[in-house]
């Protein structure tokens, strides 16, 4: 149980899940004190913008806001901008930050998602090597996507994929360099890696899988990469190459690992009286593995989890896990995790598409669909009921999927 | 200021200031009891779900092909369902009367 009443809560954090886990503390009517150190120095905002609209300079960042300015005023949320925690006292429950403050805390929740993974390579500090996290990184590649510009990316994730397409759509020559034998590997069923692949090269892209990359070449300023012992202009480089937690702060406090904080389903670390969600947290799923899974719709899901833990309230309806990314005019969708013995079934339109993942026993487990968002629903409401599926309806494009519904 | 007529999850009805010239979905979120809007308003994840009062429904242009594909796959669609993120809001919907759709 809880330790003694909760007069303030201080939320590590400034993202999705910090800002979800304010709001739910609100509309829960606490009345105490909500505070959000926010590392970055303006206000929360949504990140999936930062590689899609904002780079592509369709909006401004003042879109991109998760809350206006207003709004934290009104509900007594107090932001701390530019506030990076350095340290925890778990003895005397306060956050110590980079300026020198001290912040008490009756409950703690760590919202700092996670930060970029940095290349180890030779030239990884030339000017002009762009990664892609925060609002700022936005910009200064932003500023760079002119027409003509070469550009190559490393990885080819949904963020350097992301990139691709919205570079593409500036007039960019986009070369992108991916390790693995596909794009989106780790994301998404091979039949959709080829439909994305497919797509990108009819827009002008350069894919290269199964790429080595060996070093980055120039003066200051980036002027190629070696890839496969072959020579590659380039005015601009991107590196997506995942994430890491952010948790090096937190070394010594007992709390974390170098993979994440550990959290029970209530988002409660091992210390009872500071929470974990979003990108940083470890959680165990369905199958028993404890998993940082980095989305918006975990970060929202975690962060009103622990919220509600802290003020012991019940815990939210359960929801499946899902994910989206956008290129060009592909909209992919993805619901739930496969399981690792699960077999795919694809489902061909004459645009888009669908795999199903089913285990043993047939049940739904996930769905990734591309430009196909009533199969996604549908998917998602499968994969909640853990409902047995024909595969054969799955795989017949004419077979109406609603009728599994019934 | 422009105003709104809300009906939320719970049946109550309430007038609200809304944003001008931004989507509606901005204004319901930070209601008490709003839309999730999780994807933003990328169309992608259909949680700012609404009902617009039929006899307001004509006066909004027609959703597109992403929006009405998405709002096919909700158990709790009607005919007048709309995503609220896709509906601009202007000073000349003044009064729009809108009812929050159940969380699917």
């Amino acid at each position: 149980m809880s330790s003694g009443p909760i007069h303030s809560v201080v939320i590590v954090g400034g993202g999705q899940a910090a800002v979800e886990a304010a709001v739910t503390l609100r509309k829960k009517s606490f009345a105490g004190e909500v505070t959000l150190l926010c590392a970055e120095p303006c206000p929360p905002y949504q990140r999936p913008p930062l590689s899609k609209q904002l780079l592509a300079g369709k909006i401004e960042p003042v879109a991109i806001a998760l809350r206006a300015t207003a709004f934290f005023e009104r509900q007594e949320i107090t932001l701390h901008l530019g506030s990076r925690a350095t340290h925890i006292d778990r003895v005397r429950k306060t956050v110590h930050t980079q300026d020198g403050e001290r912040l008490p805390y009756d409950r703690l929740l760590i919202a700092t998602g996670a930060t970029v993974r940095r290349l180890d390579l030779a030239g990884a500090q030339l000017e002009g090597v762009h990664y892609l996290r925060r609002l700022e990184d936005c910009l200064a590649l932003r500023s760079q996507l002119q027409d003509g510009a070469r550009l190559v990316i490393i990885g080819g994730g949904y963020i350097g994929m992301e990139v691709a397409a919205t570079a593409r759509g500036l007039g960019c020559e986009v070369t992108v360099l991916e390790m693995a034998p596909r794009i989106m590997a780790r994301q998404v069923a091979p039949e959709i890696s080829a439909l994305f692949e497919v797509q990108h090269r009819a827009q002008g892209v350069v894919v290269r899988c199964a790429a080595q990359v060996e070093k980055l070449i120039g003066r200051r300023h980036i002027e190629a990469v070696q890839v496969d012992g072959e020579t590659l202009a380039t005015d601009i480089l991107v590196v997506g190459v995942g994430v890491l937690p952010e948790v090096g702060w937190l070394d010594g406090s007992g709390l974390s690992r170098a993979d994440g904080i550990e959290v029970d389903a209530c988002c409660r670390s091992v210390d009872e009286a500071v929470y974990a969600a979003g990108d940083v947290a470890l959680q165990a799923r369905g199958n028993g593995i404890a998993l940082r899974v980095e989305s918006v719709q975990n970060a929202n899901f975690q962060g009103r989890t622990a919220a509600l833990a802290i003020l012991d309230e019940p815990p939210p309806a359960e929801e499946v896990p899902w994910f989206w990314s956008n290129q060009y005019d592909l909209r992919l969708q993805i619901a739930g995790f496969p399981g690792p013995a699960d077999r795919s079934v694809a489902r061909y339109y004459d645009s888009g598409m669908a795999v199903f993942f089913l285990d043993a026993a047939d049940r739904m487990s996930a769905v990734q669909c591309v430009s196909r968002p009533r199969d996604f629903m549908l998917g998602k409401k499968l994969i909640a009921r853990a409902q047995r599926v024909d595969p054969q309806h799955l795989s017949d494009a004419n077979y109406p999927l609603q009728e599994l519904l019934q | 200021m422009t105003s709104i007529v809300v009906t939320d999850r719970n049946g109550t009805t309430m007038e609200i200031d809304a944003y001008t010239d931004r989507v509606l979905m901005e204004t319901l979120r930070e209601m008490d009891d709003g839309v999730a809007a999780m994807c933003g308003g990328m169309c992608s994840c259909a949680t700012c779900h609404v009902y617009v009062h039929p006899d307001w429904l004509q006066r909004l242009p027609p959703p597109d092909l992403d929006e009405l594909d998405l709002l096919e796959g909700l158990e709790f669609r009607r005919d007048n369902s709309r995503l609220s993120c896709q509906i601009s809001f202007t000073e000349s919907l003044a009064g729009l009367p809108v009812t929050l759709a159940p969380d699917e």
